[in-house]
């Protein structure tokens, strides 16, 4: 009886491995930026971040949130708290505007910047590049609490990604991230990201909750959340400098 | 006898009106000595505790930008610069080639501390030896090593000490995300307000590392001449050799209008960008200046009215004497002597009031410069030595002189000419 569960066993192990080497997992990546990318659709909701750190209240930013994957482009207007209502992020291309309604400037930032002094970057509010931005260096397969999950190793393709190294997971059955470690170019562990209550729209998916905890500021954590996302056509002029300036005049 | 030794005894005749509106003149001057020389020891403090921090009086800086529109300060190749430097002979003290962190997060297990993080040479002649005060631990050992130095405050925030281990969070040039490990080899006295301008210092190895940088590639390029206040002399100098060779240059500006122009253009390349320590502090001795002018201002609001006090008591001094002026008309004294009389007596009682309250203002500049501000550690970058600076501006003084001199005689102006314009049997019948 144990020779035939130890058989079993190993032939299922093999059955695993040899499906882990017929998995084409740069498809996988493709698929993963493909279904959270919203081509032809724009999105938008309201965001709420809560940023935790030991010692301090809790930050929560709303705002409000547009993105025309079709263009690259996104705008985010803070709403609350009062103190930063008005401030907008603006992404045109591979360039991000921040405006301050107080100095009614705009200041040039990158995906690498935090978002609002939380943990999380400008860049995790843009729709996913991780077929273009990284190579597969490891496949693996484990279970994330009940789901079944390929744990992929990644390395940044050119020296202008945020992080040059990211091991994520990603659910078999739905091909979408769950999960993310992002590693600094000296291979330390950075952040840990969590992707959890997908909605889907149409053939798409947004995730309505990440949370990301700092691995090197203790306690640190963001919780985002996006509530009531609309599929509804934005006019062009949102995505613009001038819509900014407009809102807050 | 003169008119000028007849107006210095009239004066002496009426001493406690002569005291008292030379002791109008002597206040405003006193004032506006005090509040000129305290500005002039702020920025002269300032100016050099500024120096001590950053790594030069000329810095010289490449920069290049990516397609994607990133800058990345890079310095390679800087021969041709040093052979400028060499054949211009400018009289440095030393030459400082640094990477600079802008902000760099210095991570403890306790707290998290934005700063600016410098690598550098820290061996036995480095410029650093001279500018900062090690209050613990040593500077030896540093090169090649993991050792940071940082600031007592900063330790302070961190809550470590020698030989605590800190992560060093920043971007690298192309701006990819970077965590280095670093042991607290040295900590130094605290610079104050400027604790975050001065930051964190290491090796230039472990820093190029950091920042993913070339061994042997910095970011500055770094000039301590002998004589700070030729910074802008030399760095014009130097702007001019490089320019004759043809080395791709930005125009001359302060840092922020430089950054500026590196947002707004495209180039191809490296191109540099020269700035002294007068362009870093332009900003700061701007307002010492608007200080000084706002001063000024005041004491010339504070003159007219003493100028009108002046006026009014003249009129009064005039009627007084009037058989006086009618006598020493009467005796062959003629108009403008009668008139200059009264302007010498003004111009007397100016002098000595401005020179009063010149000496005064210096004795209170004195006194304040021997008090031990130690406690006001936030502000130790306006002070040396734990202390205010002596210092007397006599250019400014000069100026005092000659402008309220000629506004004190401004003022006895009308009345003396109107005592000027009485005949003598006009004078001779007042019965006052």
């Amino acid at each position: 009886m144990k020779k035939i569960l130890l058989t079993l066993t190993a032939a299922l192990a093999l059955t695993g491995m040899a499906a882990a080497e017929d998995t084409d997992f740069k498809a996988i990546l493709a698929k993963i930026d493909d279904q959270t990318n919203f081509k032809k659709i724009d999105i938008s909701a309201k965001v709420t971040v809560v940023s935790r750190k030991p010692g301090e209240d809790d930050n929560v930013t709303q705002a409000q949130y547009f993105r025309r994957d079709a263009e690259n482009r996104f705008m985010i207007l803070i709403l609350k708290p009062e103190v930063n209502k008005g401030q907008g992020y603006l992404k045109i291309d591979d360039n991000i505007f921040f405006y301050d309604p107080e100095s009614r400037k705009f200041s040039k930032y990158t995906g690498a910047n935090n978002f609002q002094d939380s943990n999380a970057k400008n860049s995790d509010f843009q729709n996913s590049t991780l077929a273009g931005d990284y190579e597969l260096v490891e496949t693996g397969r484990e279970k994330l609490g009940a789901k079944d999950t390929w744990v992929l190793t990644l390395k940044a393709k050119r020296n202008d990604v945020t992080y040059p190294k990211r091991k994520i997971w990603v659910e078999v059955s739905t091909v979408l991230l769950l999960k993310s470690e992002d590693y600094s170019l000296s291979d330390r562990l950075m952040r840990t990201s969590l992707y959890g209550k997908y909605l889907q729209i149409q053939d798409r998916f947004v995730p309505q909750l990440m949370r990301f905890d700092d691995n090197l500021k203790k306690g640190e954590v963001t919780v985002i959340t996006l509530e009531n996302p609309s599929l509804s056509k934005l006019p062009d002029a949102v995505f613009t400098q001038a819509y900014l300036e407009k809102v807050n005049n | 006898m003169s008119v000028a030794s007849m107006a210095l005894k009239n004066l002496s005749r009426q001493l406690r009106r002569s005291v008292l509106l030379g002791g109008a003149i002597a206040f405003g001057i006193l004032v506006i000595t005090v509040v000129n020389g305290l500005s002039g020891s702020l920025i002269t403090s300032l100016e050099a505790n500024i120096s001590n921090l950053v790594p030069g009086h000329i810095f010289v800086r490449g920069v290049e930008k990516t397609e994607k529109g990133r800058i990345i300060l890079s310095m390679k190749d800087t021969s041709v610069l040093e052979k400028a430097v060499t054949d211009l002979k400018i009289p440095f003290k030393a030459i400082a080639k640094t990477t600079t962190v802008e902000q760099a997060a210095l991570i403890s297990d306790w707290g998290t501390q934005y700063q600016g993080l410098t690598g550098l040479d820290l061996g036995p002649g480095s410029y650093i030896h001279d500018r900062i005060v090690v209050v613990k631990g040593s500077l030896d050992k540093f090169k090649g090593s993991d050792k940071i130095l940082i600031a007592e405050g900063t330790a302070t925030k961190l809550d470590v000490k020698l030989g605590d281990r800190i992560s060093v969070q920043a971007q690298t040039q192309t701006g990819q995300q970077n965590v280095l490990d670093f042991t607290v080899g040295a900590i130094y006295k605290d610079p104050g307000l400027a604790a975050s301008l001065a930051g964190a210092y290491a090796d230039s190895a472990i820093v190029n590392r950091l920042r993913d940088m070339e061994s042997g590639e910095y970011t500055n390029f770094g000039i301590f001449l002998e004589d700070v206040s030729s910074a802008d002399l030399w760095g014009a100098k130097l702007y001019q050799r490089l320019s004759d060779q043809k080395v791709p240059l930005w125009p001359r500006g302060s840092p922020q209008d430089t950054v500026k122009l590196y947002r707004d253009q495209k180039w191809i390349g490296v191109k540099y960008t020269l700035f002294t320590l007068n362009d870093i502090l332009s900003f700061l001795k701007g307002i010492f200046g608007a200080l000084n002018g706002i001063a000024f201002g005041i004491l010339m609001v504070l003159f007219v009215v003493i100028m009108v006090g002046i006026t009014n008591t003249y009129r009064m001094v005039v009627y007084e004497r009037t058989r006086e002026i009618g006598t020493l008309r009467a005796l062959g004294m003629q108009r403008a002597q009668i008139r200059n009389l009264f302007l010498y007596e003004a111009v007397f009682l100016a002098l000595a009031g401005i020179l009063s309250g010149f000496v005064l203002g210096v004795l209170v500049l004195a006194l304040l410069s021997l008090l031990d501000l130690s406690s006001w550690k936030d502000f130790n970058i306006l002070l040396k030595d734990n202390r205010l600076q002596l210092i007397v501006d006599m250019g400014a003084f000069a100026f005092d002189l000659v402008v309220v001199s000629a506004l004190t005689a401004l003022a006895a102006l009308f009345p003396a000419r109107k005592a000027g314009k009485l005949t003598p049997a006009q004078a001779l019948r007042t019965t006052n």
